[in-house]
């Protein structure tokens, strides 16, 4: 009975009250104004490098109405609105805080290099909305990585390609990519359809390639005497 | 006795650089090691030098900052949104990374009594960073993963051709710099030399390259085959007939 306020102490300690509200409303404004709402709805502590905390200030967005945006969805609304500027929140030290700096520094800055994880493609399900720069290597059963690589260039523009710092790189029989989340979930679909291309265009080639020799077999067999075998 | 040793750090710095007027961090005891609290945001913020110094402190680590170095820590600034408390187990790594997003590194002290080193990233005294590094063996890379010192580690690939792994990676380090990736084709290994979140997440990568072919691999390469005898028995077949039509009847 002695240990009774001890215990109560305890656990007053442990529900001690959250102090965040349950939502915030993001209107139109500065990219700051909806950091500075969004940022203490996730728990998180930024550090703010010069180049991304002067892109808070510079850019603004238009939103017909204000939005309410709840608690739940803070983290994922703030990813996706830096998203859009090229921008990341780098979680440092085990997440302890995050870095906030721009992802097309990704390959040129070692600092945010450091940031790249590496992924299995099972992840890239759990990984889609991930805001960090994800590295990927994809297996290629047919298409020439090469080839792939090229095709991926060309839609640059589309993806945002070099302002979300993606890049990509052919190995042997593989390519390997590197793109924020949802970049790479797109890239990703068009590696795997060039390959099933590839695969189909491998399988008309040898049906063709069937034809034609059963054609010259034919012929041989034509000719008296002539045994179209080996 | 521990202050007669430091001063003796201290002298030989100076002797060391004797123009560079080196700064030297006096780590805290380690009995006095705890939780820090670093606030600085907003018109509160700090130099970077200020707060790896306070950081130094706190995570027990006795500095040597040159010249150079100090005059442009000096003049960046920390920006955080909020008081960041760093827990005790936590102090080493959160200098590390905070001087490392700020283009510096520390070096580990050649023997026990000398201090770090903070070297900028594109100064001078680069060079070191990479003869420097500590060699690592694979077992120790997780250890190494949020740790931001410079780090060398091979590995050996079993399945794939190192030198064309090498060669895929290469686009990663544009800027000629001090992290790469080398082949040793001898033994086809890689050698990475890295900060330690690199080198684990690169390690990751070559690790999934380097795997056991899968059953689409084989109908891959059973594909691959059958084109390469189909198109052979035709070469063969249309000698035939060439040479058939060759025969005088």
């Amino acid at each position: 009975m002695r240990r009774l306020p001890y215990l109560a102490l305890g656990i007053f300690a442990v529900q001690a009250p959250d102090s965040r509200p349950d939502s915030v409303t993001i209107e139109s404004g500065t990219l700051r104004a909806a950091f500075d709402k969004l940022l203490p709805m996730t728990g998180r502590i930024a550090l703010l490098l010069p180049e991304a905390d002067r892109k808070l200030d510079g850019v603004s967005f238009k939103s017909e109405m204000p939005y309410v945006v709840p608690r739940t969805d803070a983290k994922k609304m703030l990813e996706q609105l830096l998203l859009t500027q090229g921008l990341a929140l780098l979680p440092e030290v085990d997440g302890l805080y995050s870095t906030l700096c721009s992802l097309a520094a990704t390959l040129n800055d070692p600092h945010t290099r450091s940031h790249i994880q590496t992924v299995e493609p099972s992840e890239i399900p759990a990984s889609r909305n991930l805001n960090v720069p994800l590295a990927l290597a994809v297996p290629l059963a047919h298409a020439d990585a090469s080839v792939v690589v090229e095709s991926l260039r060309p839609r640059r523009g589309e993806l945002q390609w070099e302002a979300l710092g993606c890049t990509a790189s052919a190995g042997p029989s593989y390519v390997i990519v590197i793109c924020p989340g949802p970049a790479l979930s797109v890239a990703l679909e068009k590696v795997h359809r060039l390959d099933e291309e590839a695969d189909l265009a491998a399988g008309k080639t040898i049906e063709d390639l069937r034809a034609r020799v059963a054609a010259l077999e034919a012929k041989l067999a034509e000719k008296p005497g002539t045994k179209p075998g080996r | 006795m521990k202050f007669s040793r430091s001063a003796a750090v201290a002298f030989t710095c100076a002797l060391a650089f004797p123009q560079a007027a080196r700064l030297l961090f006096q780590a805290a005891s380690r009995a006095e090691r705890s939780d820090f609290v670093l606030v600085s945001s907003g018109v509160d913020s700090r130099t970077v030098l200020a707060v790896i110094s306070e950081l130094a402190r706190a995570a027990d680590r006795r500095v040597s900052i040159g010249a150079n170095e100090s005059r442009k820590l000096e003049v960046q600034k920390v920006v955080l949104t909020g008081p960041l408390k760093v827990p005790a187990s936590k102090i080493e790594s959160a200098l590390e990374s905070i001087a490392f997003t700020y283009g510096f590194i520390f070096l580990p002290p050649e023997s026990e009594d000398l201090p770090w080193t903070l070297v900028d990233l594109e100064g001078f005294d680069r060079n070191q960073i990479r003869t420097r590094a500590r060699l690592i063996s694979v077992e120790e890379i997780d250890a190494y993963a949020s740790r931001y010192v410079m780090v060398s580690v091979v590995l050996k690939l079993q399945r794939v051709d190192a030198l064309k792994v090498s060669a895929s990676l290469r686009p990663f380090f544009p800027e000629s710099g001090l992290e790469r990736v080398i082949a040793i084709p001898t033994s086809n290994s890689l050698q990475i030399s890295a900060v330690g979140p690199t080198v684990a997440a690169l390690t990751k990568l070559v690790r999934g390259i380097d795997r056991e072919p899968t059953a689409v691999d084989e109908k891959a390469e059973a594909r691959k085959k059958e084109i390469a005898d189909l198109k052979a028995r035709i070469a063969a077949l249309e000698k035939r007939l060439e040479a058939q039509a060759g025969k005088p009847k």
